[in-house]
C-alpha cells in the first residue's frame, strides 16, 4: 500500500512559482478593477465640482491625467502577469 | 423688496475680500468655481480644503514604502526569475502610486464651499463613497472654531463646526487654514442673507 500524496512530482520551488503566478494574475486584476472604480469616481466628482485654479494646470485635466495613468499602470501589470503565467 | 439673487451689500470682512489662492489652493477666496447644484446668481465666496501640512504623514509613508521595496529587493529568494522580481517591483510601485493618488484625491475632493446662500461640505471618503451635506445660511444656528496643538496654532489651521437647526445634518470643515477668518466671513454672509430675505 502506498501513501497518497497529491503533490507527487511537485517540489517546493515549483509550488512557490505557481503561487507567485496566481498571485500576480489575481492582484493585477484587482488593481485594474480598483483603477477603473477610482477613474469613474474621479469623473463623477469632477462633474460635481469644477474649479479653475489660477496659475496651475487646469485641475480637471491634471486629475483625469493621473487617473488614466493609474489605469495604464493596471493594464501594464495585467499584461505582465499574463506573460509570467504563460512563459 | 430685495431680490434674493441680487449681489449682497458688502459689510464687515466681506468688503475687504479679494480673490486669493492661498496655501496650495486650500483657502481660495472668491474663486472661479461652479458646482453641480449651484443656483442661478449664487456666488461662491470660499473654497476650503484641509491645510497641506496635514497631508505630510501619508507623503512620508509613501517615501518609506518606496525605501521598503528597495530593502526587500535585497532579500528576495533566488528561486524567482528576474522577470518575476521585476513584476514584484512594478506591483509595489503600483501600490504606492495607488496609495498616493487615493490620498491626494481624498484631499482634493474633500471640499467645503461657502456661498452667499449656502454652506456645502463635499466628502470623498473612500473609493465608492461620497457625501454632500449642505445647509442654507438661514438655518445656521451656531459656528464654532476649534484649533488646538502646537502645529495648528503655529501654522493657523483648525476645525470649523457649523451647527444647523432641527434635524439638519451638521457641517464640519476639518483642518482648514485660517478657521477664525472663515467663521467671520460666514457670520457676515449670514447677516447679509438675513437682511436680504
Amino acid at each position: 500500500m502506498t501513501d497518497i500524496n497529491f503533490l507527487t512530482g511537485v517540489n517546493g520551488q515549483q509550488l512557490t512559482v505557481l503561487f507567485f503566478k496566481i498571485f500576480s494574475l489575481v492582484f493585477s486584476i484587482m488593481y485594474l478593477v480598483y483603477s477603473l472604480v477610482v477613474f469613474r469616481q474621479t469623473q463623477i466628482m469632477l462633474k460635481t465640482i469644477h474649479i479653475e485654479e489660477a496659475g496651475t494646470i487646469s485641475s480637471p485635466v491634471f486629475v483625469i491625467l493621473f487617473s488614466v495613468l493609474q489605469l495604464v499602470f493596471g493594464v501594464i501589470l495585467l499584461v505582465f502577469s499574463f506573460s509570467i503565467l504563460v512563459f | 423688496m430685495v431680490n434674493k439673487h441680487s449681489p449682497p451689500p458688502k459689510t464687515g470682512i466681506l468688503s475687504t475680500l479679494k480673490p486669493k489662492h492661498d496655501s496650495f489652493n486650500s483657502f481660495v477666496v472668491l474663486p472661479k468655481v461652479s458646482f453641480e447644484s449651484q443656483r442661478q446668481g449664487e456666488k461662491v465666496y470660499l473654497v476650503l480644503r484641509a491645510h497641506p501640512i496635514t497631508q505630510i504623514p501619508w507623503i512620508i509613508n509613501a517615501v518609506l514604502f518606496f525605501f521598503l521595496i528597495m530593502i526587500i529587493n535585497q532579500f528576495l529568494p533566488t528561486i524567482l526569475s528576474s522577470v518575476q522580481i521585476l513584476f514584484l517591483n512594478l506591483f509595489g510601485l503600483a501600490l504606492i502610486f495607488a496609495y498616493v493618488w487615493f490620498n491626494f484625491l481624498s484631499w482634493f475632493f474633500n471640499v467645503g464651499i461657502v456661498t452667499n446662500e449656502r454652506v456645502i461640505d463635499m466628502d470623498f471618503g473612500s473609493v465608492i463613497y461620497r457625501e454632500t451635506t449642505e445647509t442654507t445660511l438661514g438655518k445656521i444656528e451656531d459656528l464654532t472654531n476649534k484649533s488646538g496643538g502646537f502645529l495648528a496654532s503655529f501654522i493657523d489651521y483648525g476645525n470649523v463646526f457649523i451647527q444647523t437647526a432641527g434635524t439638519e445634518a451638521n457641517i464640519e470643515f476639518l483642518k482648514i487654514p485660517h478657521p477664525s477668518t472663515v467663521v467671520r466671513i460666514i457670520n457676515d454672509l449670514i447677516n447679509n442673507f438675513q437682511v436680504n430675505t
